[in-house]
C-alpha cells in the first residue's frame, strides 16, 4: 500500500524537475540568441555604414548631425567609381587580376609539386626536410624583406614591373606545402601502387591521380592566394610607383577626390570603392564557404 | 659453395637496388627543388645578408660600410624606437587576449546547439573578409573627429567623442578596430569545440557534473592547445601589423605614399620609414633583427609557460 502511494508523488516531482529544466534550457537558449544577435549587429554595423555611405550624396557626408540614411540614394556612385574619371577602378582591377593569374599559376604548381614529394614519394631525409619546411614557417618575413627588396630593385631592376609580386610565388611557401601535404596524405596509398603496376610514371601519378584527387584542397589554396594578392598592400607599395600600374589596394589607399581644398575626401565615392573591392572576397566566401572555413581551420589549428 | 654462388648472384641485384634507391632519392629531391631553391633565394640568403647589413651603414647608393654595433647602439638612443615599441606592445598585448576571449565566448555560445550555425559563422566572419585597405578606409571615416559615425553616435548620448587620432586615443582605437575581425578566431575555436568527443561530456554528466564544471574541467582543458596556438600566432601577427596603421594614419594621396608621422607609430611602420623611405637599409636591417628576437623570445616564453596550462589529449600528466 505504502509503495503504491509513493508512485504519483514521485512522478509529479520528476515532471516538475523536468519542466524546470526545460524552462531553464529555454532561458539559456533565449540568452544565447540575444547575445549572438546583439553581437552580430555590432559586428555588422561598420559594414552597413560602409554600404549606406556609399549611396549618399556629398552633402549628406558633411551634414551635422549625421543622418543614417542617404537623402538621395546615389546608385550612380558605383558607376562613377568603377568606370568614370581619370582613374576608374576597372583599370586597377585589371592590373590586380594580372598579378592574381600569375600568382595562382605559381602557387598551385610549385606547392602541389613539393607537397606531392613530401606526401607520396619515399626518399631519404624526407621527414627531416619536412621539419625544415615547418621551421621556415616560424621565420618572420621582416628579416628577409630588405635584401629581397635590394635584389629585386637594385640587382634585377624589376621596379615598376609585376615580377617582384609574382615570381616568389613560383617557389612554394611553407604553409601551403603543409596544407597540401596533410591533405595528400589522406589519399589511400593503394592508389599509387595500382597506378605503378599499370605502368604510371611518377609524373603521370602526380598529374592524373593525385592532382585531381587533391582538387578540393587546391581550391582552398587558390582562394587564399587570391585573398592574399588582392589584399597585399606592402608588396605593391615597395615595388610599384607608377600610378597607372597600381593595384586595387594601392589605388584605394591613395583615394584622394576631395570635396574642396583642405576638406573631406569624397567619402561617398571612397566607400563605394571599398564596397566594390570587398565584393570579390565576399562572393568567393559565399560560394566556397565550406572550403574556406576548412582552410581557416586546418591552417589555423594545425599551423 | 652454395653460399658463394648465392652472394655472387645477389651482388648485382644489390647494386641494382642501391641504384634504384639512389634514383628514388634523387627523384624526391628533384620534386622539392622549387622550394629548396626558394628557401635559398628568399629565406637563407636574405637572412644572412640582412644580418650582415645590420652591422653596416648601407644606403643602396654606395656599398655597405662596416660600422660594428653602431646601428644597435643608435636604436637605444632613438626615441622613436622606444615609442614605436611601446605602441606595438600596447596594441598586441591588449588586442590579442581580448580578441581571443571574445572569439572563444562567441564560439561557446554558437556551440550550444544554436540553430543556423553557418548563418552566425558567416555574419561574424564578414568583417574578417573585408579587403584590408577598404577596412582601414572605412574606419578612418568612422573615426573622423567631426564627421565620423562614432563621435556622432556618442553625441546622441551627450558624450563629446575624443580625437581618435590623438596620441592618447589612437592605440585604443586600433584595438577596438581589431576586435571587429574576431570572426576568424571564432571559426577556429568553433571547429575545436566540435572536435571534443561528446562521450567526455556524457561521462562527466553521469558523474553528476554540469554547466560551469563541464566548461572548467572538459571544454577549457580540451581547447587549451587551440587557445595556446592562437595566442602565439596572434601575438606574432599583431607585432607585425602594418597595413591598417599605414593606411589609417598616412595622408591620402596617389603619388606621395609618405609613411605616417609619430602619432600611433608602430614598429613595422617605423621600419618601413627607415628602410624604404629614407633608404637606411643598415638601420632597417638592425630593426628587423631586433623585432625578430623580440618575437622569438616571446614565442619561447609562451611555449615555456604552456606546459603548465596546455593540455594535449593522450599526454599523461606526471
Amino acid at each position: 500500500m505504502a509503495t503504491t502511494a509513493q508512485y504519483p508523488a514521485a512522478s509529479v516531482r520528476v515532471t516538475r524537475a523536468w519542466t524546470w529544466m526545460r524552462v531553464r534550457n529555454l532561458l539559456a537558449r533565449a540568452l544565447a540568441y540575444t547575445i549572438l544577435s546583439v553581437g552580430a549587429f555590432v559586428v555588422c554595423v561598420p559594414w552597413i555604414w560602409m554600404v549606406l555611405t556609399s549611396l549618399k550624396t556629398p552633402g549628406d557626408i558633411l551634414r551635422i548631425p549625421l543622418t543614417v540614411f542617404p537623402t538621395n540614394w546615389m546608385w550612380k556612385n558605383y558607376v562613377d567609381v568603377f568606370a568614370v574619371g581619370s582613374r576608374p577602378m576597372w583599370k586597377y582591377v585589371a592590373n590586380t587580376l594580372q598579378i592574381v593569374v600569375f600568382a595562382e599559376i605559381g602557387v598551385l604548381l610549385s606547392n602541389a609539386i613539393v607537397a606531392f614529394s613530401f606526401a607520396r614519394l619515399r626518399w631519404r631525409y624526407r621527414d627531416v626536410m619536412f621539419i625544415v619546411v615547418l621551421a621556415t614557417m616560424m621565420l618572420p618575413a621582416q628579416v628577409t624583406m630588405i635584401p629581397i627588396f635590394a635584389l629585386f630593385t637594385n640587382v634585377l631592376d624589376w621596379r615598376n614591373t609585376y615580377l617582384p609580386l609574382t615570381v616568389p610565388y613560383f617557389f612554394g611557401s611553407a604553409w601551403a606545402i603543409f596544407l597540401l601535404r596533410q591533405y595528400m596524405m589522406t589519399i589511400p596509398a593503394e592508389l599509387d601502387d595500382a597506378a605503378r603496376i599499370d605502368g604510371c610514371s611518377t609524373v603521370q601519378l602526380f598529374a592524373r591521380i593525385i592532382v585531381p584527387l587533391a582538387a578540393p584542397v587546391l581550391a582552398v589554396l587558390a582562394i587564399f592566394t587570391f585573398n592574399g594578392v588582392w589584399n597585399d598592400f606592402f608588396g605593391p607599395l615597395l615595388y610599384i610607383e607608377k600610378v597607372t600600374m597600381f593595384t586595387v589596394a594601392q589605388w584605394l589607399a591613395g583615394f584622394t577626390i576631395v570635396t574642396g581644398p583642405g576638406q573631406m575626401p569624397r567619402y561617398d565615392l571612397l566607400m563605394a570603392a571599398s564596397v566594390l573591392s570587398s565584393l570579390p572576397m565576399a562572393i568567393l566566401f559565399f560560394i566556397f564557404q565550406r572550403q574556406f572555413i576548412q582552410g581557416v581551420v586546418i591552417t589555423g589549428v594545425k599551423g | 659453395m652454395a653460399d658463394a654462388t648465392a652472394t655472387i648472384a645477389m651482388a648485382p641485384r644489390l647494386r641494382a637496388s642501391a641504384r634504384k634507391e639512389l634514383m628514388r632519392d634523387l627523384e624526391g629531391w628533384l620534386w622539392i627543388s622549387p622550394w629548396l631553391l626558394g628557401m635559398l633565394l628568399f629565406i637563407i640568403g636574405p637572412m644572412i645578408i640582412s644580418f650582415y647589413w645590420s652591422f653596416t651603414n648601407y644606403q643602396m647608393v654606395l656599398p655597405p660600410k662596416w660600422v660594428g654595433l653602431r646601428n644597435y647602439a643608435d636604436m637605444l638612443q632613438d626615441p622613436l624606437i622606444a615609442k614605436s615599441l611601446i605602441n606595438t606592445f600596447y596594441f598586441a598585448f591588449v588586442s590579442v587576449p581580448l580578441g581571443l576571449f571574445l572569439g572563444l565566448l562567441l564560439a561557446l555560445i554558437v556551440n550550444q546547439n544554436v540553430r543556423g550555425i553557418s548563418f552566425w559563422r558567416t555574419v561574424y566572419y564578414l568583417p574578417a573578409i573585408t579587403a584590408v585597405v577598404a577596412y582601414a578606409q572605412l574606419w578612418r571615416y568612422i573615426l573622423h573627429r567631426e564627421w565620423g559615425a562614432l563621435n556622432n553616435f556618442l553625441l546622441t548620448f551627450g558624450i563629446i567623442g575624443p580625437n581618435w587620432f590623438s596620441p592618447k586615443w589612437v592605440i585604443p582605437a586600433f584595438i577596438m578596430m581589431s576586435l571587429w575581425t574576431v570572426g576568424g578566431s571564432m571559426i577556429i575555436n568553433l571547429a575545436g569545440l566540435q572536435s571534443i568527443p561528446t562521450e567526455m561530456y556524457d561521462a562527466a554528466k553521469v558523474d553528476g557534473a554540469a554547466g560551469f564544471r563541464l566548461l572548467r574541467h572538459i571544454t577549457l582543458p580540451m581547447m587549451s592547445p587551440i587557445i595556446f596556438y592562437n595566442l602565439v600566432m596572434g601575438i606574432i601577427a599583431a607585432m607585425q601589423s602594418f597595413t591598417s596603421f599605414f593606411v589609417l594614419l598616412s595622408d591620402l594621396g596617389y603619388t606621395i605614399q609618405a609613411p605616417p608621422g609619430e602619432i600611433g607609430l608602430i614598429f613595422m611602420v617605423y621600419l618601413y620609414r627607415n628602410a624604404f623611405w629614407e633608404f637606411r637599409m643598415g638601420y632597417g636591417s638592425a630593426m628587423a633583427w631586433v623585432l625578430f628576437v623580440i618575437i622569438l623570445v616571446m614565442t619561447l616564453l609562451v611555449f615555456r609557460s604552456s606546459s603548465s596550462w596546455v593540455h594535449y589529449a593522450g599526454e599523461s600528466r606526471s
